[in-house]
């Protein structure tokens, strides 16, 4: 009989036999999307881990340099002055002074070869579009717990970047992340993340991240890329580093980060990536 | 609402009493006219469409009887007519609703260009209903509005309450309305245009200048640059005084701007100020400013470089070069952040980060009391000590390179400068520093007509033979940039990485400096594969240069 298998012919699923096919495969895709993004997931906590070290340890060097450089200068003077009037060698203070200060200059190199090792990125063309995606998938469960809506422009010809497929990946979601943490914070006006990312001037890709959170203040604007500095008063408490550890992805890439208010109330993170 | 204005022409003649005989046309008009000086006023308020359409259609629900007001624009991307604010009572509904021109009752409007009033919207076959806010039984009346030109980019549409003699009027009243919407469209667009165009221009140029300032421009591979590298790394993060302390023309500037133009105010101003150059008083005015009539001459207010830098960075030079009584006024402002200006009351408070520099022995100075002490220890939080050139030797050639392209660039023209000028350079102490060497290779490149520029050409533009230090018979091989000591002499650069004599490091940084630090060629060079060149990169501990 002719024409019910013409009639048949259009059916996706022809057989029952091809349709448990279809459905094998679909579910394989499933299973490898999976593993991938969880493989994603683990490999950018671990550089995100890393980064976080890095800038921690960074950032107690350079606090712990600050009273040595003062106390330097101080024990400088004390020998200019004291020491070379009095014959009998230095007075308890000095003494007590450049004890200190050893005991500080080896805190401090201990505290530098403990800094994890700087690794060579593999640098790739990376498409940002497909790290943007990867970011809300893996931020989903904080995106959707905190009741937030999430609006992404996505240009479609949008060039390549030069960088990691990892490392991009751990700065957009830092930028995600601390747009969800604005919005929790008391004093958003509504929950909407919006996501832009189109070629920007100076052939460099452009990515905006604009969340409706209350804004930051003019007065922190400059501080808030410091590493230890938070602006989120709101539990639980965070260690300060997100944007700073992003700050410093943004340089290695070569980029810039902007951090601006909105027309509309909130702020909009702005990362300018040279394109290839 | 009815009992204060008549609708239908029997209430007109019930209410038909007073001195104008046509009280309840007055009353329209008068009523009419009031809600054009409201909405005129509403749109001259803000140039944001948004905000203000918001406020309008707000106003003509409320009072003007024009219920349900709706501001549709032409989108230029997909060619759809989006509704830009509808009004909303208690009732919300969905805004994703667009219009292809020519659809439905909306987009008729824009593709016939004429104006639409319908008495009762449900006898109008183009009406889809799309939005639900529309009483069928009313009547609705849209307006196309123009920017200027004969095509329309849009919409205006409301719903009058009732279908009466007055809708005429009502619709007049619609298209005023929508041409005030028109002009403020056209000037909000306007200004919007300017403002992206100057943003665009203003980051491009913020970009080219960061590039300008960046670490490409600091030229070291020795230890001592590494470190001072390392440091603008560090202390550009923070928000930290820095003080740059070093020998005149060591590059204490170029330090100075490496450190703000890679710190999170790169976008904010950076000022630049010597301090040597201006008398205590002149100083005073420049930095903190000075109120009206504060002196002779002062007619009018001014700001001075700490309230213009607010935000930023500001660099003050030859810092060792100021009066005790000065320093004491700028140690307040470094604790404080505060100051008054010259002549005035008010306390000004600014966040400026300072970066000082000086080629002053301060520590002398504080013993021989011309600097405060105090002051001292607050410009040392963070101190970088520019090595002088004689101290890093190693870079001079590379130095010397890269100044002569700039020199190049400048004219416009091929120089090559050739190794036999690069050893007698390396043989000079160098007492000014790099600015020295710079004025050197710019003689130099002046002296030489053909644009090559060997030996004869630079020792002709100035260095004296008696100042030259070093024995010539062995000068440093100049592509080898490692210590001298490590080096025998009399080798030559050309071929070390083929030395047997030579340990595995030396060759391996050797050839890497033959190919430029390009690794796969100085695996050709070793005859190795990439892999073993990365492989003894790593093992030997040889730093590529980063940054």
């Amino acid at each position: 009989m002719p024409e019910p298998l013409a009639n048949r012919a259009h059916v996706p699923f022809y057989t029952a036999e091809c349709a448990s096919r279809c459905q094998l495969v679909e579910f394989q895709k499933q299973e490898y999307e999976k593993a991938r993004l969880n493989a994603i997931r683990a490999r950018m906590a671990e550089m995100e881990m890393e980064y976080r070290t890095r800038e921690v340890i960074d950032g107690a060097l350079y606090l712990l340099q600050k009273p040595l450089n003062v106390m330097t200068a101080l024990s400088n003077n004390l020998q200019r002055g004291n020491c070379s009037k009095s014959a009998s060698g230095c007075p308890p203070m000095g003494c007590a002074l450049d004890e200190a200060l050893d005991s500080g200059r080896e805190a401090a190199r201990t505290l530098r070869l403990s800094l994890p090792d700087e690794k060579d990125f593999l640098h790739a063309p990376v498409n940002i579009n497909e790290a943007i995606r990867d970011c809300l998938i893996v931020s989903a469960d904080r995106i959707d717990a905190s009741g937030i809506e999430v609006d992404w422009h996505a240009s479609s010809s949008l060039p390549m970047i030069f960088s990691d497929d990892i490392v991009i990946r751990v700065l957009l979601r830092i930028i995600l992340d601390n747009a969800i943490n604005a919005i929790n914070e008391h004093g958003a006006n509504s929950r909407e993340v919006s996501v832009i990312s189109r070629v920007g001037a100076d052939h460099t890709v452009e990515v905006c991240i604009h969340d409706s959170g209350p804004g930051i203040a003019r007065s922190a604007r400059a501080k808030i890329f410091e590493p230890f500095y938070t602006a989120w008063k709101s539990r639980p408490h965070h260690a300060g580093m997100g944007l700073a550890i992003a700050r410093q992805i943004v340089s290695d890439l070569h980029g810039d980060i902007d951090i601006r208010e909105s027309v509309t109330g909130g702020s909009i993170v702005c990362i300018n990536l040279p394109a290839c | 609402m009815n009992t204060q204005c008549p609708t239908t022409p029997e209430e007109v003649i019930e209410q038909d009493e007073g001195l104008c005989p046509r009280p309840v046309f007055c009353a329209f008009y008068r009523r009419e006219l009031e809600t054009l000086y409201k909405v005129s006023q509403l749109l001259g308020r803000s140039l944001n469409l948004h905000v203000s359409a918001k406020e309008v259609l707000k106003l003509l629900h409320e009072e003007g009887r024009l219920h349900y007001g709706m501001i549709c624009l032409l989108d230029n991307d997909t060619g759809l007519l989006k509704i830009i604010d509808i009004h909303q009572d208690e009732a919300t509904f969905t805004q994703n609703v667009s219009y292809l021109p020519g659809e439905g009752i909306v987009g008729s409007i824009l593709s016939e260009k004429e104006m639409i009033i319908v008495p009762r919207i449900s006898d109008e076959p183009r009406f889809l209903d799309r939005l639900g806010v529309y009483d069928p039984k009313r009547p609705f009346i849209g307006a196309p509005i123009f920017l200027g030109t004969d095509e329309p980019v849009g919409v205006f549409a409301a719903q009058p309450y009732f279908a009466d003699k007055f809708l005429e009027d009502n619709a007049k009243l619609m298209r005023m309305i929508a041409s005030l919407i028109g002009q403020a469209i056209l000037l909000s667009n306007n200004v919007q245009e300017q403002q992206d165009r100057l943003r665009e221009e203003r980051d491009s140029l913020r970009r080219s200048v960061k590039r300008q300032h960046g670490f490409e421009n600091i030229i070291g591979e020795t230890d001592a640059m590494r470190l001072i590298f390392d440091q603008v790394r560090m202390v550009a993060k923070w928000n930290t005084t820095v003080l740059i302390r070093g020998e005149s023309g060591t590059g204490k500037e170029l330090i100075a701007n490496a450190i703000h133009y890679n710190s999170p105010r790169a976008n904010q101003p950076y000022l630049k100020l010597n301090c040597a150059a201006l008398p205590d008083n002149l100083l005073e005015s420049e930095l903190f400013g000075h109120e009206k009539g504060a002196f002779t001459g002062a007619t009018s207010m001014r700001k001075g470089r700490f309230e213009q830098a607010d935000g930023g960075t500001l660099f003050l030079d030859e810092i060792g070069e100021i009066t005790p009584a000065f320093q004491s006024k700028l140690l307040r402002v470094l604790q404080e952040g505060e100051f008054e200006r010259v002549g005035g009351n008010k306390t000004h408070k600014v966040d400026v980060r300072i970066i000082a520099a000086t080629n002053k022995d301060l520590e002398a100075a504080v013993e021989r009391g011309d600097f405060r002490e105090d002051l001292y220890y607050r410009l040392n939080v963070m101190a970088i000590n520019m090595p002088s050139l004689h101290e890093r030797m190693d870079d001079v050639p590379e130095l010397a390179r890269f100044l002569i392209s700039k020199i190049a660039r400048q004219q416009g023209r091929q120089l090559t400068l050739k190794d036999s000028a690069i050893r007698l350079l390396m043989r000079h102490s160098w007492p000014g520093n790099v600015r020295e060497l710079e004025n050197c290779m710019e003689r130099a490149a002046v002296m030489s007509p053909d644009g090559i520029i060997d030996r004869d050409v630079v020792s002709l533009s100035g260095l004296p033979e008696k100042t030259l230090v070093g024995v010539p018979a062995h000068p440093l091989p100049p592509v080898l940039k490692t210590r001298q000591e490590e080096t025998p002499p009399g080798r030559t650069a050309e071929k070390a990485w083929q030395d047997e004599e030579l340990d595995e490091r030396e060759r391996v940084i050797a050839a890497l400096e033959e190919a430029g630090w390009v690794q796969a060629k100085a695996a050709r060079l070793l005859d190795m594969t990439p892999r073993q060149i990365a492989y003894r990169i790593k093992i030997l501990g040889i730093s590529v240069r980063r940054i």
